[in-house]
């Protein structure tokens, strides 16, 4: 009997990675591999190190990620306990802010921050990891918040009724409560932080470089491919065995949308004064993208939208808004699709029986740490002859969105299908029902929740996706945030304006999907 | 109710991507030619008819990210390449893209324009424009000048090379002034325009841009200027750098003879009088009439300086380090 209730799915566990380990694999690992043989002179594999420019780009990578990381866990393990302890008016709101904030594109926040930071705060680590903070709090609020949840307000009181003060009760209450779930949130914001590109570009100014702009400047502006592969490569062994490290005996943590007020306490003044903070924080770079939108040098004028939405016409711009929209849609639709599966089946295959491989599962970390312009010329001299000359088709870009998108679908279902309790399938089969039966009558109404965060995260990943997309061979229209990049590459009060608004739009579309699933506080 | 929700939804996006990936696959039976360009390379709709009408050929635009991108794929791809023709490869990059070979034959000229110190007129008040180099290092232009970073920046590197070519090996001498006297420099070419310029909420009145901004500023105004209005922005002319960007036939095609006839379309009239208003160049081709923007607000440079394709390629990397060590200390 005990083998028969142990159903298909959890039978042919291994295979279920099947997916993802060849998605992984097809748009990262093997043209990496064909890239490393072709390009990489042996020499460069020592020599590249002791390059002054790229020792300063090691140091400052590790230094930034260092830095935000703590300042993001701070500061997020602050508004998470608020966001958990207390109701308030405009909560759901402000979470949904920070949510939408973690998907948007670079390019867009960083104008953003640039316009809302006063000039002597531009090109410093400060402003860099002001803007970590507002990209990756979501990663510490959806991921402690969970475990937050779960813990009442009776076993806080209870503690404080048995004589322990407010900061034992902290150290021996909350903490070993959100333990692992703030490790796993730590971890993913350093890797995050590590590899930012856009982000220490706009607001590092000069000089200031991270390891994946210098792989970059190699590969693109110097012309010295060697190089830059042995630092990717690196790269991804960095991060890859690091996580392999961490995660040794850690679980992976969920990461979801839903994230509830476990109290109906009303926010004392120092709560309400972070909340307070915190809105105006993830308001004003939005605030100023739509003034900068209907700004015309002195002016304030609709042309800047009305070009972008075609209804003007404009002379010596070409916008089709409603193309890239529909292209970015179909791109976001292709990349959950394989996105959500691989990552569901591969969810299955880490967990067994409710127990975690949580070694494993880190590995789905591995197509984050891949440096996006190696990852585009490795997939030009790998799928460049017959029957896999697919080099510059348009299936690639939902392909590596699909590839940056899973390892949060893993994220987001994992700790879902362990908690799944093996009993109940046990009865399920006990009663008669197949393995199928099982699977989409039990499995699948409890992980619907998760699955649904899975598709909203894969699509705003896949919608503001940008420095993989802008690399590969594009002959279709535009996605979104490359008509964004067109227009700020035009002199002129409208192209501007059209540029501003345009990133508005992109915070919108992002900010409905996540709604949409988001709508429910789910408790 | 909830029960509901999430099964319709997966259905739904299934059905989609069926839908969408049987539609995408269609048999083309004419001739279709792949042109390689650079993202912002946005010729206005129906631009390429005109050839299909004569030859039959279809065009097809395939985006490579930017000018410096495109080179770098276009090299790694050269005798097998992603596309028939490219489009845009300037001076700063064509040494680098003819040493690995990437033509099938010598690449054209198909446009050119100029990097030049901009300045925003209502900003400057009182103060006379600068003309010149030299002019940008006197005293009553301090704290005024925003460059972009040429390690990172197309339009920094070439101003980089007005520089060298302007003083030789004392360079970097001009730059310790530029330095003393305040310079301000950025990453890209939109910050330094849509950041740090006095037109855009800067505090930076002047600012490397191209020599054709300023009819793209009277171009993209709003409301509209009345016709004669006088320009936003000026030029100063003796700062200019000349960019000359070209275009060829990739090695490696299979239809070398059309891919040759569209290479001579792109530098035929018809193409080439859409580029002003749509790319902000000039065409190469000496016989087509600039658009009336271009004649009243792009002024002509006389003088621009220049090096050869080769010294750029061969220097690039030192001039930027180099240029780093001064400036960015």
């Amino acid at each position: 009997m005990v083998s028969h209730s142990s159903s298909v799915i959890v039978r042919h566990v291994r295979l279920l990675a099947t997916p993802a380990t060849i998605l992984v694999l097809v748009a990262a690992v093997i043209p990496l591999v064909v890239l490393s043989t072709t390009v990489v002179r042996s020499a460069d594999i020592i020599s590249i190190w002791q390059n002054p420019a790229v020792q300063k780009a090691l140091v400052f990578s590790l230094w930034q990620a260092l830095l935000s990381t703590i300042f993001t866990i701070l500061v997020g393990l602050i508004a998470t306990w608020y966001l958990t302890r207390y109701q308030f008016r405009g909560r759901q709101a402000l979470i949904t802010l920070i949510t939408v904030s973690f998907v948007l594109p670079t390019v867009t926040v960083g104008a953003a921050f640039i316009a809302v930071l006063p000039s002597w705060l531009h090109h410093s680590t400060f402003a860099i990891v002001l803007a970590h903070l507002f990209f990756n709090i979501s990663i510490v609020v959806r991921t402690v918040g969970p475990r937050w949840n779960s813990m009442s307000d009776q076993l806080i009181d209870s503690a404080r009724t048995l004589g322990a003060t407010p900061l034992q009760t902290w150290r021996h209450v909350i903490m070993p409560l959100g333990k692992s779930a703030i490790y796993s949130s730590a971890a993913l914001t350093f890797f995050m932080c590590f590899t930012s590109y856009g982000i220490v570009t706009i607001l590092g100014g000069p000089g200031l470089a991270t390891l994946d702009i210098e792989i970059y400047r190699r590969a693109v502006q110097l012309g010295d491919l060697s190089g830059a592969t042995v630092l990717a490569v690196a790269q991804m062994l960095f991060i890859t065995i690091a996580s392999l490290i961490w995660s040794r005996s850690r679980s992976v943590e969920l990461m979801t949308f839903r994230v509830a007020a476990v109290s109906q306490h009303k926010p004392a003044v120092v709560p309400k004064l972070f909340i307070g903070a915190l809105t105006i924080f993830f308001l004003a770079p939005l605030l100023a993208l739509s003034i900068a939108s209907i700004r015309t040098g002195q002016n304030w004028s609709f042309s800047g939208w009305k070009v972008l939405l075609g209804i003007q016409n404009q002379r010596g711009l070409q916008v089709d808004i409603w193309q890239a929209l529909l292209t970015s849609g179909k791109y976001a639709l292709i990349a959950s699709c394989i996105a959500l599966p691989t990552g569901v089946a591969a969810t299955y295959a880490f967990s067994k029986n409710g127990s975690t491989n949580g070694r494993w599962s880190s590995l789905a970390i591995l197509p984050l740490s891949i440096s996006p312009v190696v990852v585009g010329l490795a997939i030009l001299v790998t799928y460049d002859f017959a029957p896999f000359e697919f080099r510059s088709s348009w299936f690639l870009i939902p392909i590596v969105h699909a590839a940056i998108a899973m390892p949060f679908v893993v994220r987001a279902t994992l700790p879902v299908v362990q908690g799944i309790p093996p009993d109940l399938r046990s009865a399920a089969a006990t009663l008669g029902a197949s393995p199928w039966r099982r699977f989409c009558f039990i499995e699948i109404p409890l992980l619907r929740p998760a699955i649904t965060t899975g598709i909203a995260f894969s699509m705003a990943i896949s919608l503001g996706e940008f420095g993989a997309t802008s690399f590969l061979t594009r002959r279709e229209s535009q996605t979104l945030p490359i008509v964004i990049a067109d227009l700020f590459g035009k002199a002129g009060v409208i192209p501007r304006a059209s540029g501003m608004a345009a990133s508005l739009l992109l915070v919108i579309v992002t900010g409905i999907i996540v709604l949409s699933v988001d709508r429910k506080p789910h408790v | 109710m909830k029960q509901a929700r999430a099964l319709p939804l997966i259905a739904a996006v299934l059905t989609t991507c069926t839908i969408i990936a049987s539609c995408s696959s269609d048999s083309s039976t004419t001739q279709e030619l792949t042109l390689l360009a650079y993202d912002s390379f946005t010729p206005p709709e129906g631009a390429f008819e005109e050839f299909t009408q004569e030859t039959g050929i279809t065009v097809q635009i395939a985006f490579s990210g930017d000018a410096g991108e495109m080179v770098a794929k276009a090299s790694l791809t050269a005798g097998n390449p992603e596309g028939d023709v490219i489009w845009g490869v300037d001076n700063t990059l064509i040494s680098r893209a003819t040493e690995s070979k990437i033509f099938a034959s010598d690449p054209i000229e198909v446009d050119y324009g100029y990097v030049c110190v901009n300045f925003d007129i209502e900003a400057l008040g009182q103060v006379q424009a600068p003309m010149t180099l030299d002019d940008l290092i006197l005293p009553e232009y301090k704290g005024m000048l925003v460059v972009e970073n040429p390690a990172t920046s197309s339009t920094g590197l070439a101003f980089l090379l007005a520089t060298i070519a302007a003083f030789g090996d004392s360079w970097p001498d001009y730059w310790q002034q530029l330095v003393a006297n305040d310079v301000l420099v950025v990453d890209s070419w939109d910050e330094a325009y849509y950041t740090a310029f006095t037109r855009y909420g800067g505090d930076r009145p002047l600012v490397v841009s191209y020599s054709t901004s300023p009819p793209a500023e009277v171009i993209f105004a709003d409301p509209p200027l009345p016709a004669g209005s006088p320009a936003l922005t000026g030029v100063a002319a003796g700062t200019c750098f000349k960019q000359v960007e070209y275009a060829g036939v990739l090695r490696g095609t299979e239809f070398t003879k059309q891919a040759q006839q569209l290479v001579d379309y792109l530098a035929g009239p018809t193409f080439q009088a859409l580029l002003p208003e749509s790319l902000f160049v000039y065409p190469a081709n000496k016989d087509v009439e600039l658009p009336q923007s271009f004649i009243d607000y792009a002024p002509k440079i006389v003088n621009s300086f220049s090096l050869p394709s080769e010294d750029i390629a061969k220097n690039r990397q030192s001039w930027t380090d180099q240029w780093s060590a001064i400036v960015l200390q």
